[in-house]
């Protein structure tokens, strides 16, 4: 049978669970994706290192740990004039144009401020699947970008969710920092349901620096995408799409009768598995995937798609080179 | 429609209801399928709500699988009954196929235009007899001649008991014949046991030999071979040529017909014949005996030996006896041959039962094959190469 307990598809045991609307519950079993240990290894602290490296020759010359924005404040740059309305303050009318002009106008400086990334990595059951999961996949994408934020003085929070926002290690800057974050990975509890509009929306309320929201999960919610990606841009978030699957769940090598169990919601669906249905399915799939990518391309969001056979730093390299992560 | 398959009706439903659990069973279990977890189930059931058009027909389908299936069951189980249109109603019998193959079965009256030998016309009874056979009837088949000679295990392989009797042309030829060389003889020797034991140790074919039929011991033999097995029944075929001492252990007596196809004949012992031997223990056992041979006279050779004398090594002496089984006297000339050349010929009267010995005397050396020959019959005796013929 090509879909193995390795594969995406995961033979599970036959007995069902009362109780659960006639439908069948998959046994308790391990997470596969629990294992963690060799996730973040020094191999992969030097591919991080060398992600680091690169992404400052891409981006030479461009500001880095500083990030501008339309704020006007305290900064020492000079960013523009405007008229002089009565309560502004008097230290920053610019008395030699008033001397020229006989106008009062005032200097705009613009502030600087730390940009914050927050790496949200989705660690529902369903990313749990594939070999390697998922799961480890996003926690290593993430874990790269985390790396090249904090080696940019970025302030960068570690966010895993499923059905809700599971756990949250605080914004933190820096590269020595790296360890904590490999730590925070190693140990955040995996499983759950998916439900990205829920999570979404904890997320603003108890974020509100805004910032760059990146969002590494397979989407493979019930509930649809829209809904969750929609919240972070409503409230001035920059959402950053990462979909991550798994080859085989794209193509997958079934055939014969087959009970299909959501690992999520334990639905099972009888099918009997032909070339047509399998074709229809593999259709089914891209349509969803290209949804999303149309989804993200007409609100002007960076999006990426990516499964797990490419390695993850070409995945990096290619955000990098995209521009839409490093400015 | 008659049943004739050795199970009762009550054992066939008991069996057919556990054969239908069983494939119901196999079903559900098939039905069971193997369960594969997937990452987003809605994607599949997007897909096959396109395809739920056809879900009644699959429904139908599966249905119709397992009614198939039940189906060739029934099939499969009523064959087993051996159903028969107009067949008798009887169980299923034990028999043992005693096939005379003495010398006097190769007298060429098998059939009215004298062409056909008898052991010939006994393996066409055989046939039919094999070819009689019901669902549940095992059949064992016995050369009789010099002694009792087991050709088979109890079987209802109709196909199977038919090559024993008739064996294949390649092992057919006559065993007595003789070889033109050594090497020749040697080799033949060995393609015929290879032969025999491919085919299961069986002589591919039964011959007539030159020996009388031991009837007591073929009897003995089947009695044997037929204890604790149900309805016995032994059926000979032969011509009824036996030797005097055995005739005298047999009574015969006639007994009507209970099926089988047993062919009356019109031989000289009689059609349906029973015989009581009072040597050989018969209880319980049903035995016929079915006739071969188209005249009741029957003259051969029963007794043919060639010695040199002690003094004169040079010179032999042959002994021939012959004797009429028939109920009728008989006339034959009794001819003794050197190679081709007739060495005498004498006209002999036989009465019934009669048992005439004739000796010839001081025959020359020069005489390397003699034979002596009675009709059909050929005595040889290989002292030397010499051999007797009568006719």
């Amino acid at each position: 049978m090509p879909a193995s307990a390795s594969g995406p598809f995961r033979a599970v045991g036959t007995a069902s669970q009362p109780g659960q609307g006639g439908q069948g519950r998959v046994a308790p079993k391990k997470n596969r994706a629990d294992d963690r240990k060799q996730l973040f290894d020094d191999k992969f602290l030097k591919t991080l290192e060398h992600l680091h490296m690169v992404s400052r020759k891409v981006f030479a010359g461009n500001i880095r740990a500083e990030r501008r924005t339309r704020k006007v404040g305290s900064g020492i740059e000079f960013a523009d004039h405007r008229t002089y309305t009565r309560g502004d303050d008097f230290r920053y009318i610019d008395w030699n144009l008033y001397g020229r002009l006989d106008k009062l106008l005032l200097r705009l400086f613009e502030e600087e401020e730390d940009l914050y990334i927050y790496i949200l990595i989705d660690v529902s059951d369903s990313m749990s699947i594939g070999n390697p999961p998922k799961v480890h996949y996003a926690m290593q994408v993430g874990a790269a970008l985390t790396y090249v934020g904090l080696a940019n003085l970025d302030r960068v929070a570690i966010i895993p969710f499923g059905d809700r926002l599971i756990d949250r290690l605080p914004p933190s800057r820096g590269k020595n920092r790296i360890h904590r974050v490999f730590d925070f990975l190693r140990t955040t509890k995996l499983g759950g349901k998916t439900d990205v509009a829920e999570c979404m929306k904890d997320f603003v309320a108890q974020n509100k620096r805004r910032g760059l929201a990146v969002v590494i999960s397979d989407f493979y919610d019930p509930k649809g995408f829209e809904q969750g990606i929609n919240t972070l841009r409503y409230n001035k978030f920059e959402p950053f799409v990462l979909q991550i699957y798994d080859k085989r769940e794209a193509e997958p090598n079934l055939h014969g009768d087959l009970a299909l169990v959501d690992c999520e919601t334990g639905d099972t669906k009888e099918v009997t598995i032909s070339k047509s249905l399998l074709e229809a399915y593999m259709r089914e799939h891209e349509k969803y995937c290209q949804e999303l990518d149309d989804y993200c391309s007409k609100r002007a969001m960076p999006f990426f798609r990516t499964h797990t056979g490419i390695p993850f730093d070409e995945l990096v390299l290619k955000i990098f080179r995209s521009g839409g992560f490093l400015r | 429609m008659t049943f004739l398959g050795p199970i009762s009706i009550t054992t066939f439903l008991w069996i057919a209801g556990g054969a239908s659990a069983l494939v119901i069973s196999a079903y559900i279990i098939k039905m069971r399928r193997r369960r594969f977890e997937v990452p987003f189930a809605q994607l599949w059931r997007r897909v096959l709500e396109q395809k739920d058009a056809n879900a009644l027909w699959k429904q139908l389908k599966r249905l119709m699988s397992l009614l198939l299936i039940l189906f060739i069951l029934g099939m499969v189980l009523f064959a087993a009954l051996d159903p028969t249109v107009g067949a008798v109603n009887r169980s299923a019998r034990s028999v043992v196929v005693l096939i005379d193959a003495s010398a006097s079965m190769k007298a060429m009256d098998g059939n009215k235009a004298g062409n056909k030998s008898r052991i010939e016309a006994a393996k066409e009874r055989a046939d039919e007899l094999i070819d009689s056979m019901g669902g549940g009837d095992v059949a064992m088949v016995m050369k009789v001649d010099g002694q009792a000679t087991p050709l088979s295990r109890f079987s209802s392989d109709a196909p199977m008991l038919h090559n024993i009797v008739h064996g294949s042309d390649t092992v057919t030829a006559d065993p007595n014949a003789r070889p033109a060389t050594a090497a020749a003889g040697d080799q033949a020797r060995a393609a015929r046991d290879a032969e025999i034991a491919k085919r299961g140790g069986t002589l591919g074919g039964i011959v007539a030999s030159d020996t009388p039929a031991d009837l007591t011991r073929a009897l003995g033999a089947a009695a044997d071979a037929l204890r604790d097995r149900p309805n016995p029944l032994i059926v000979l075929i032969s011509d009824g040529a036996f030797p005097e001492a055995q005739l005298g252990l047999v009574s015969w007596a006639p007994q009507v017909d209970r099926g089988l196809g047993l062919g009356t004949g019109s031989g000289s012992a009689g059609p349906k014949i029973v015989k009581d031997l009072a040597s050989v223990d018969l209880t319980n056992i049903d035995v016929r005996y079915l006739p071969v041979g188209e005249r009741s006279d029957n003259v051969g050779i029963v007794s043919f030996n060639v010695r040199r004398y002690i003094a004169n090594k040079a010179a032999y002496e042959v002994y021939i006896e012959v004797q009429n089984f028939g109920q009728e006297p008989a006339s034959r000339d009794l001819a003794l041959y050197n190679g081709d050349t007739a060495v005498d010929i004498k006209r002999l009267v036989l009465k019934p039962g009669e048992r005439i010995k004739k000796i010839y005397e001081k025959l020359p050396a020069s005489t390397l094959f003699l034979s002596s020959r009675s009709g059909p019959i050929v005595a040889r005796s290989w002292f030397s190469s010499v051999a007797g013929s009568f006719s």
